[in-house]
C-alpha cells in the first residue's frame, strides 16, 4: 500500500516534471519577446519576423457618432469582420435586416476596436449635416460659439474635485456607467483571439481618448493594451481633459500597477490639430514638464500617419514644387470644426503638426533637453465608423460611416462620402508570430509601417557595417538584423573608424487578389530630416530606387492602369550628405504606380467624361471640379531610423541619468 | 375599533389605493406615439439616398418610418422607466447641458432645472443612451441557457466555421521576373541540375533573394495567396506534393519558384470543447436578437403607434 503511494508520488513528480519541462521547452528557447499571457506558442513562429496586417482604429455602435449614423456593428462583429466574416450595413429594414453588406477580400491578421471612451461623439455629430442631432440647439450653439461649446462639452465642473461633483468624490459613479460597454469590448476581444497554436487572428483591447483643445483642434489618441490585464474602466477625456492626465492615469492604473497591464498610445490626425497635438502646452494651457514628456515618450510609441481623415505625413502648399507626393490625401482645413464653421476655417500650414516636421521638432528637443519625446514609429489605419476594420479598398468604398453629403432633393448618383475623405490605411507590424505579446512588442519597438491600403511588404534597416551587396544576399534579412537596426530603431553608436550610415530598403508589391491584382511599384524614396549646427530644421527626399518618370498613368474613362512598374525593388543606400555632428532621422516611402481614387471610380461607374459636359449627371458635378483628384499613388511609410551623435535616453546614452533624475 | 380610526391607517390605505390605482391606470393607458412630421420623413429619405445612392421605394420609406417610430416608442418606454433620473451618463450629460445654459446651484438643482426645461427630451446623446438601455433590457428579457444538445446541433450546423485548413512548411528558391533572363527557364534548368531529390545544401546559392526569406513554416494556401499571389497557391493546389522533394516551377506575382515541402499538416476541425465558448456566444446572440424582437412586440401592445401616412411618403417620392 505504502509502496503504491510512493510509486504514485514518484510518477506524479515525473509527469509534472515532464509537463513543466515541455512548457519551458515550448516557451523558453529564448523567446525574443516576453510572454505575459496563457496561450499556445504559434506553429508559424519565425525569428526573422513576418509582416502582420491590421487596423488599430475601429469604431462600432458604442461610439455614439457611429451609432447616430445607424451603425449597428458590435465589437464582436467588428473583430469577426476583420477575420473575414460579412457584416450588414445601414440602411436597415423594418425587421432589422441590412440593405447593404461588406466583406473583406483578405482578412486581417489583427485588429483593435477603439470606441470613444466618452461613449458619445457629439463633436462629429454636430459637424455632420444630416446626422441626427445636427439641428439640435446644442449643435447650433456649438457651431456658432465653439469656444463656449468647449465648456459645454469638455470642461471640468465647478465642484473643484477635478471631475463632475455629481460623479462622487473619486468619480467612480460616472466611470461605472461606462463599464458595461467596456466589458463587452473586452469579451469580444477574448472571443475572437486565437489562443491556439494556429494563431490565425489577434484582437487587442483598446479605446479612443477623444481629447480636444480649447479651439477645438484634434488631440485624439488611441490607447492599446498588451493583454487582457486592463484597467476596470477606460480613462476618458471626461475624466481628465489633458494629455498629461491620460499619461499619468495610464501609468498609475496600468503600467505601474503591478497587475501585468501594459499599454501604448497612438495619437492620430495631427493634421487636424492646428499644431497642438505636438506642442509643448497641454489642453489646459499648462506647459509640459520634463517628467510629463518622459511619460509621453514612454507611452506614445507610434503615430497614425494616415487614415480616413487624411494624411499627416507632410505639408503641401499651393505652388510647392518639391515633393508633390505630400499633396496625397491632404485635407483642405487644419481643424475638423473648420469643415463646417467658416469662422474657424483655415487652410493647413506647414507647422500644423505634419509628422515630418514633428520628428524634426523631436530632434530639436533632444538637442535642448537631452531626450526626444517625439520618437514615434508609423502606422496607418481606417478610423472606420462602420465597425469595418481593414475596409480600405478604393473600389466600392461605402463611406466612412454613411456620413456623406445630404442628398439633393432630386436623387441621382452621388458620392458615398465627402470628397476630401478616403477609405484609410493599414497598420503593419513585423512580428515573430501572430500573438498579442509579439505584436505589442513590435509596436513598442516601432518595427512597423503604415500603408494607404495596399499590402506591400517593406523591409528597412540602417547600420554602419551593412554589406553593399545586401540586395543580392539570400540571407539579407538575417545579415541586416545582425549588422544593423530595423525600422523604428536608433542607430548604434558610430564606430571609432567613422563612416557614413548605410541603409537597405527592400519592397515587394502587393500581390493583390484574384479579382484585383496589385498595382506595381513605381519608386522608393528615403526621406531625411535633420538639424544643422545652427539649430535649423531641414528635410530632403532622396530617390533611391525605381523610376519616378516611368510614364505610368491611368485611363480616366475606365480606371485601367497603363505602363510598367516594378514587382520588387531593393537598394543599399548611403547618405551622401551625412554629418556626424548633426542629429537626423530617415524613413522610407514606397510608392505605387498611379491608380484610380475611390471618387473617380464612382465617376467612372456613372460614365462621367469630363470632356463631354452632357455626361455629367447632377450630383456628380464635382467629378470634374478642380478640387477633385481623380488618381492617387498608394504608398507605404516606414517607421524612421534615428541617428544622434550622442545616444539618447533608453539607448544606453549618457542622458539616461538625467531623465532618471527627473522621474 | 380604535385601530380603524387611526389617521396613520387611513393614510396608508389611501396611499395603497392611489398606488395600485395609478399602476393599473398606467397599465391600461396606451400611450400614443405621434406620426412623423414632413421634415423628419424628408431627413430619413435623405439619409437613405446618401447611404445607398438610390431613391427609396415607397415600401422602403415606410419601413424607415416604422423604424423611426419604433425608436421613439423605445424612448418613451425609457422615459416611463425613469431612466433619465437614474442613468449616470444621462445625468452627467444633463449637468453639462445645465452648466452650458448658465444654470446656477448645486448639481441636483442644475439637473432638475435642465429637466424642467425638457433638455432630456431634445438631447440626442441622452435619447440614444436611453434607447440603448431599453434595448439592452429587451435583449435580456427572454433568454434561455442552452442545453449541451443545442450547442452540439449548432456545432454541426456551423461546421465550416471550425475548419483549420491544411498547412505546409516549405523551402523555396525564387527567380525574379525583373531580371533579363526568363525566370521560368532559370528555374527549370536549376531543377534539372538539382534533381527532385536534391539536398537542401545543394540548392544554397541558387535563385534570387526573397524579402520573406526562403524558409516558411506552417502556412496555409490562403497565407500563400496573400504572400505570393493567387497564381502561386492555385498552381500548388494542382501539384502532387511529395515531401522532401523539389517541385515547380510555380508562378507568383514576383516571378517563379521551386518548392520543397518538408511537412504537411492536414486539414482538421477544432473540437467541440475548444469552440464551446464561441458556440455559447452564438447561441446567446441569437437568443438576444429574438428576445428583443419579442419585447418590441410586447411594447407595441402598450403603445399606439400612428399609422404611416402613405400620402406623406408619396408626396416625397415624387
Amino acid at each position: 500500500m505504502k509502496s503504491g503511494l510512493i510509486k504514485r508520488a514518484v510518477w506524479q513528480f515525473f509527469l509534472q516534471f515532464l509537463v513543466f519541462s515541455a512548457v519551458v521547452q515550448a516557451d523558453s528557447p529564448a523567446l525574443p519577446f516576453e510572454r505575459t499571457e496563457q496561450r499556445e506558442p504559434c506553429q508559424h513562429f519565425n525569428r526573422l519576423k513576418i509582416p502582420l496586417f491590421g487596423d488599430t482604429h475601429v469604431h462600432t455602435k458604442y461610439s455614439l457618432d457611429a451609432s447616430t449614423q445607424d451603425t449597428r456593428t458590435t465589437p464582436l462583429q467588428a473583430y469577426e469582420f476583420a477575420r473575414g466574416k460579412r457584416i450588414g450595413l445601414q440602411p436597415w429594414t423594418e425587421t432589422g435586416e441590412p440593405t447593404r453588406s461588406l466583406k473583406l477580400s483578405r482578412p486581417l491578421d489583427f485588429a483593435v476596436v477603439t470606441d470613444h471612451a466618452e461613449l458619445f461623439g457629439e463633436v462629429s455629430m454636430c459637424n455632420s449635416p444630416g446626422m441626427e442631432g445636427y439641428d439640435g440647439w446644442q449643435c447650433r450653439l456649438y457651431r456658432r460659439w465653439p469656444r463656449a461649446a468647449f465648456f459645454l462639452f469638455n470642461t471640468k465642473a465647478s465642484s473643484g474635485s477635478g471631475r463632475l461633483g455629481f460623479c462622487g468624490d473619486d468619480g467612480e459613479v460616472c466611470r461605472a456607467a461606462g463599464a458595461g460597454p467596456w466589458r463587452e469590448m473586452r469579451q469580444a476581444a477574448e472571443q475572437t483571439y486565437d489562443r491556439s497554436e494556429h494563431c490565425e487572428f489577434t484582437s487587442l483591447i483598446g479605446y479612443e481618448w477623444t481629447g480636444a483643445s480649447e479651439n477645438l483642434s484634434n488631440l485624439h489618441r488611441n490607447v492599446i493594451f498588451r493583454n487582457d490585464k486592463v484597467p476596470a474602466v477606460p480613462y476618458s477625456f471626461v475624466d481628465e481633459p489633458t494629455a498629461r492626465g491620460l499619461w499619468t492615469s495610464l501609468e498609475e492604473t496600468c503600467l505601474d500597477s503591478g497587475t501585468g497591464c501594459d499599454a501604448l498610445i497612438i495619437p492620430h490626425n495631427s493634421n487636424l490639430s492646428d499644431g497642438r497635438m505636438f506642442s509643448l502646452t497641454d489642453a489646459d494651457g499648462e506647459m509640459f514638464t520634463d517628467a510629463d514628456l518622459a511619460k509621453r515618450s514612454r507611452l506614445e510609441r507610434l503615430v497614425e500617419v494616415m487614415q480616413h481623415k487624411g494624411s499627416s505625413e507632410c505639408f503641401y502648399g499651393p505652388g510647392q514644387l518639391e515633393d508633390e507626393l505630400c499633396a496625397f490625401e491632404q485635407l483642405p482645413y487644419d481643424k475638423f470644426s473648420g469643415k463646417f464653421m467658416s469662422l474657424t476655417r483655415s487652410a493647413p500650414e506647414k507647422d500644423d503638426g505634419f509628422l515630418r516636421d514633428v520628428l524634426n521638432d523631436g530632434l530639436l528637443l533632444e538637442r535642448e533637453r537631452g531626450y526626444n519625446p517625439y520618437q514615434m514609429g508609423f502606422v496607418a489605419s481606417t478610423d472606420t465608423h462602420l465597425g469595418a476594420p481593414g475596409a480600405v479598398s478604393e473600389t466600392g468604398f461605402p463611406g466612412h460611416g454613411g456620413a456623406g453629403d445630404p442628398a439633393s432633393a432630386d436623387a441621382g448618383p452621388s458620392f458615398p462620402d465627402d470628397l476630401e475623405f478616403n477609405p484609410g490605411g493599414l497598420a503593419v507590424v513585423w512580428a515573430e508570430e501572430n500573438s498579442r505579446d509579439a505584436i505589442f512588442e513590435a509596436m513598442q519597438n516601432k518595427e512597423t509601417y503604415g500603408t494607404s491600403g495596399p499590402r506591400m511588404s517593406v523591409r528597412f534597416f540602417g547600420g554602419w557595417d551593412l554589406d553593399r551587396n545586401l540586395c543580392e544576399a539570400p540571407n539579407f534579412v538575417e545579415q541586416s538584423y545582425r549588422d544593423g537596426v530595423p525600422m523604428g530603431g536608433q542607430m548604434p553608436a558610430r564606430p571609432d573608424k567613422g563612416g557614413d550610415p548605410r541603409f537597405v530598403l527592400s519592397a515587394l508589391m502587393d500581390p493583390g487578389t484574384i479579382d484585383t491584382p496589385g498595382t506595381p511599384l513605381q519608386r522608393m524614396q528615403i526621406i531625411k530630416g535633420w538639424i544643422d549646427k545652427a539649430g535649423e530644421k531641414h528635410q530632403r527626399v532622396y530617390e533611391v530606387a525605381g523610376n519616378p518618370a516611368n510614364g505610368a498613368s491611368v485611363d480616366l474613362l475606365n480606371c485601367k492602369r497603363k505602363g510598367d512598374g516594378y514587382q520588387r525593388l531593393c537598394r543599399v543606400w548611403s547618405d551622401p550628405e551625412f554629418k556626424a555632428g548633426e542629429q537626423a532621422y530617415y524613413y522610407a516611402r514606397v510608392v505605387e504606380n498611379p491608380s484610380c481614387r475611390w471618387s473617380q471610380q464612382v465617376c467612372v461607374a456613372n460614365k462621367v467624361n469630363c470632356s463631354n459636359p452632357g455626361t455629367i449627371p447632377d450630383g456628380l458635378e464635382r467629378c470634374c471640379s478642380d478640387e477633385h483628384k481623380p488618381t492617387i499613388q498608394e504608398r507605404a511609410w516606414t517607421s524612421p531610423i534615428w541617428y544622434s551623435p550622442e545616444l539618447p535616453v533608453g539607448q544606453g546614452g549618457k542622458q539616461q541619468a538625467a531623465l532618471e533624475d527627473v522621474e | 375599533m380604535r385601530f380603524l380610526k387611526q389617521p396613520l391607517l387611513h393614510f396608508m390605505v389611501i396611499g395603497l389605493l392611489l398606488f395600485t390605482g395609478s399602476h393599473y391606470l398606467e397599465k391600461q393607458q396606451r400611450e400614443t406615439i405621434d406620426p412623423l412630421d414632413n421634415e423628419t420623413v424628408q431627413g430619413l429619405r435623405d439619409d437613405w439616398i446618401r447611404q445607398t445612392g438610390r431613391l427609396p421605394s415607397q415600401q422602403q420609406l415606410n419601413a424607415m418610418q416604422q423604424q423611426e417610430l419604433e425608436s421613439r416608442m423605445l424612448f418613451a418606454e425609457a422615459l416611463r422607466r425613469n431612466y433619465h433620473r437614474d442613468d449616470t451618463v444621462v445625468l452627467q450629460r444633463l449637468l453639462r447641458d445645465a452648466e452650458f445654459l448658465g444654470i446656477e446651484g448645486s448639481d441636483e438643482e442644475k439637473i432638475r432645472a435642465a429637466m424642467t426645461l425638457g433638455v432630456h427630451l431634445s438631447d440626442e446623446v441622452i435619447k440614444r443612451r436611453m434607447v440603448q438601455r431599453v434595448e439592452r433590457s429587451g435583449r435580456l428579457r427572454y433568454i434561455e441557457s442552452p442545453a449541451v444538445a443545442d450547442l452540439q446541433a449548432l456545432y454541426e450546423a456551423e461546421s465550416q466555421r471550425w475548419i483549420v485548413p491544411a498547412r505546409y512548411s516549405f523551402r523555396h528558391i525564387f527567380y525574379s521576373a525583373d531580371r533579363p533572363e526568363d525566370p521560368q527557364q532559370r528555374a527549370a534548368n536549376d531543377l534539372a541540375n538539382l534533381g527532385k531529390k536534391g539536398a537542401v545544401e545543394s540548392a544554397a546559392g541558387l535563385g534570387d533573394p526573397f524579402l520573406h526569406g526562403q524558409e516558411l513554416n506552417n502556412r496555409s494556401l490562403q497565407d500563400m495567396t496573400f504572400m505570393f499571389g493567387a497564381q502561386f497557391s492555385d498552381a500548388l493546389q494542382l501539384q502532387e506534393i511529395v515531401t522532401q522533394e523539389w517541385l515547380g516551377p510555380l508562378p507568383s506575382a514576383y516571378g517563379q519558384h521551386l518548392l520543397r515541402v518538408s511537412e504537411i499538416y492536414p486539414e482538421s476541425r477544432r473540437s467541440f470543447a475548444e469552440v464551446k465558448p464561441k458556440l455559447e456566444q452564438l447561441w446567446r446572440d441569437e437568443q438576444e436578437r429574438q428576445s428583443l424582437r419579442q419585447y418590441i412586440g410586447d411594447l407595441r401592445q402598450r403603445y399606439v403607434i400612428a399609422d404611416i401616412t402613405e400620402d406623406q411618403g408619396r408626396v416625397l417620392t415624387q
